[in-house]
């Protein structure tokens, strides 16, 4: 065996344990899910039953409502890029206190979902500290029902995704800044440019692949990451009006007999809308790019 | 082979040794000889017959209390269920009971689920009954071969644990205790300020109800208090169950009936007009109650002990009012063995394990768990509940558990997407966000799908 072969040899001999890890979490699942989708499985016995699953899923009306309630988060996420944007600006300014507001931003990024939402259900229960701050301060008579109306659980929610991704997208952005090269600005402010106009077309400008890396994995987490959320704040109520489907999936799984099969089916139906979407950001964004 | 490629092979076999020992979730079953629980001198193929056999049974407990809010300093040992375990231990040299804390309700079921498929549950935990067990089958023991009849005979509630609620069959659980009947819990001087006596003058029907809850609202007091929910599985569901019957119900369930039926729709109506009339509050229902805010909640014997530590004298209890004097089921509630204990199938030691849920749920140990403030009352027949309590509301809840006009919990009749789906439904409809008919409508839809996926 010569020296390359054997160069070659170790080198792919060095990649297959990370391989077979990642054959065994991921790809494995995967196949398996996607070979379950045309099942009927109770997690024991399974039964082909071919395209049966998928046809419940988009003759039943209910992936709709579920991809509404995924929209709507999506379509909450230019208001979080626009306050990441604006906070981190301010934090690069070095505005009075940015070193305090800095770690003060980023302690929600650090707490798990879970406990996000336990703290913001018992903040907008009925006879939490919301309800009594407006009340006190007589915007309203104390008894607003946020978790158990649509348009606000669905704030709720939203202000929970925002609270917690904030502190991320600083961070994101910041990063985006600190690698802004110094010359330019300087050169910008020799040539007389001032701080909006250093904003409007060094600042933004160069931000635009940040902007599109933040998009995509925040459009990413509208669909396979509000499970946590959803579960502790609203378990998806009221009705189904807040499930998006990641947690339709769970409850398909778990709450329901023998529904692995279908399960299995939303979740390859997931994969493709979210590869769909991501495909179509990125392509947009590219187009933009240029 | 030089040293490189020697490293990269040990790298490689030390790789695939760790995720063949991951990979397989059906050796989580074996893994537990390995853990000592089924140790080779336990085995009965080690043929050693002068040596005392060891099991380890394994217990996921999702109801026993083993944590006192009140007393964060209380040992493990104190509470009620590490007595049981030591004194079952003792009189039963050579197995012992590793109990483990999981979360109840449907995480409880979530997590058997789970670990059901994986091959490596636990030999004994505590599931919901009815379908919430029965959706579990696959991955329960079924109990026929490990009880005697004397065993069944004892205790009452074995519906709720028996394929198709039927007197006899495949029994996948035992069943855990009782939980009385569902009732009204009041607090007498409310009432009493109001100029309304509940057990004199006994509303006849819904109407006579709403009259009485029209009078607490004047005397100035909110009447009701119940969960965001709006109480379904327990007020609701009987109004359903008694103009359609426990036959109905079961009707309903296999499709040969509509949820969206005259008698139905009529029993909406007057369900939603307790809120619309704004007699309702449905924040932290139990401790407005407890702190005399709400006039009445709707409990069982669940909620008598704390109501009466918060209340006292002052508490009261009658049954939910019938519907209508036509009901097909008059002067009950819902109730009965909402819960069981179930044997996993990845147990080893089956009969070990029914020998200890037996003992469980032995009459002197469910008083002693009773006796401890475990919510639950008894499931053994023709038991007396004042050998062990003198609280007069307690012993009338024990007389209404073995009652014929109990209805056992149809939300464990319903198929449990079901029920979630009209819990979260009905959320809707207490909110006028959802109109009571649509909610029938959608109740059906949801059923038939279900059906169809059968």
């Amino acid at each position: 065996m010569n020296i390359r072969t054997r160069e070659s040899l170790a080198g792919y001999l060095s990649l297959l344990p990370t391989f077979l890890a990642l054959a065994a979490i991921v790809f494995y699942p995967m196949v398996n899910t996607f070979i379950h989708s045309f099942t009927k499985w109770n997690g024991a016995t399974s039964e082909w039953i071919g395209l049966r699953n998928y046809s419940f899923i988009f003759n039943n009306g209910e992936l709709w409502t579920l991809l509404r309630n995924n929209i709507i988060f999506v379509l909450s996420i230019p208001g979080i890029l626009l306050l990441s944007m604006i906070v981190s600006v301010l934090l690069f300014e070095e505005v009075r206190g940015w070193k305090f507001f800095r770690s003060l931003y980023y302690i929600p990024t650090i707490l798990s979902s879970v406990v996000v939402g336990m703290l913001m259900k018992m903040m907008f229960a009925q006879s939490g500290v919301v309800n009594q701050f407006l009340h006190a301060i007589g915007l309203s008579d104390g008894t607003l029902e946020w978790l158990a109306r649509v348009p606000t659980a669905f704030l709720v929610l939203i202000f929970c995704f925002y609270w917690q991704t904030l502190g991320q997208g600083v961070l994101i952005f910041l990063s985006g800044l600190s690698s802004i090269s110094n010359e330019i600005f300087e050169s910008a402010n020799i040539d007389g440019a001032g701080w909006w106009q250093r904003l409007m077309r060094i600042t933004l400008p160069s931000l635009v692949p940040t902007i599109i890396y933040f998009t995509v994995t925040n459009a990413i987490y509208c669909f396979i990451g509000l499970f946590p959320l959803v579960y502790s704040v609203t378990q998806g109520g009221p009705g189904r009006e807040t499930t998006p489907i990641d947690y339709m999936i769970y409850i398909k799984a778990f709450q329901s007999p023998g529904q692995l099969g279908y399960s299995s089916a939303l979740s390859i139906v997931l994969f493709v809308i979210v590869l769909l979407v991501s495909w179509a950001q990125i392509r947009l964004a590219n187009r933009f790019e240029e | 082979m030089n040293w490189k490629l020697k490293g990269i092979s040990l790298l490689l076999l030390s790789s695939m040794a760790v995720l063949s020992a991951c990979g397989d979730g059906n050796n989580g079953g074996n893994s537990k000889s390995s853990a000592g629980i089924s140790s080779p001198e336990a085995s009965p193929s080690a043929g050693e017959s002068g040596q005392q056999k060891k099991v380890k049974l394994v217990f996921w407990n999702t109801s026993y209390p083993t944590i006192d809010q009140n007393n964060k300093t209380k040992k493990k040992e104190e509470f009620y269920i590490y007595k049981a375990i030591k004194r079952y231990e003792e009189a039963h040299p050579g197995v012992t009971v590793d109990i483990q804390d999981v979360p109840d309700g449907t995480n409880a079921i979530t997590k058997f689920q789970t670990a059901g498929i994986a091959g490596n549950g636990p030999d004994v935990t505590n599931l919901w009954s009815g379908n919430y067990t029965m959706d579990l089958k696959a991955f329960i023991q079924p109990l026929n071969s490990y009880l005697q009849k004397s065993d069944i005979d004892s205790m009452t509630g074995w519906n709720a644990v028996t394929e198709n609620f039927a007197d006899e069959g495949t029994i996948y659980g035992i069943p855990d205790g009782s939980d009385g009947t569902i009732g009204i819990l009041y607090n007498k001087k409310m009432f009493a300020d109001a100029g309304v006596d509940p057990e004199q003058n006994y509303p006849k029907n819904a109407n006579e109800f709403l009259e009485m809850l029209k009078k607490l609202k004047a005397s100035g007091v909110t009447p009701v208090g119940t969960g965001e929910d709006g109480d379904f599985v327990y007020f609701l569901d009987y109004w359903f169950a008694q103009m359609v019957g426990t036959p109905g119900i079961n009707d309903i369930v296999n499709g040969k009936m509509d949820f969206h039926n005259d008698k139905l729709v009529e029993v909406m109506k007057s369900y939603l007009q307790l809120y619309t009339d704004g007699n309702v509050k449905t924040d932290q229902h139990e401790t407005q109650f407890f702190n005399g805010k709400v006039a009445m909640i709707f409990g069982g014997f669940n909620l008598v002990n704390d109501a009466r530590k918060a209340l006292g004298d002052n508490l009261g209890m009658f049954k939910i009012p019938n519907y209508s004097e036509d009901a097909l089921v008059k002067n009950g509630g819902i109730g009965g063995t909402g819960a069981d204990f179930v044997v996993s199938k990845s147990s080893e030691h089956p009969e070990e394990a029914v020998k200890f849920i037996l003992f469980l749920l032995s009459k002197e140990e469910q008083v002693e768990r009773f006796k401890d403030g475990y919510g639950k009352l008894l499931n053994i027949q023709n038991v007396d509940a004042t050998e062990f309590t003198q609280d007069p509301l307690i012993i009338r809840q024990q007389q209404w558990a073995s009652e014929d006009s109990t209805i056992f919990w149809p939300d464990n009749i319903y198929p449990s997407e079901l029920s979630d789906y009209i819990s979260s439904l009905n959320a809707l409809v207490i909110k006028s966000q959802l109109d009571t008919s649509d909610f029938l409508s959608k109740l059906d839809q949801k059923r038939n799908e279900i059906l169809a996926q059968k």
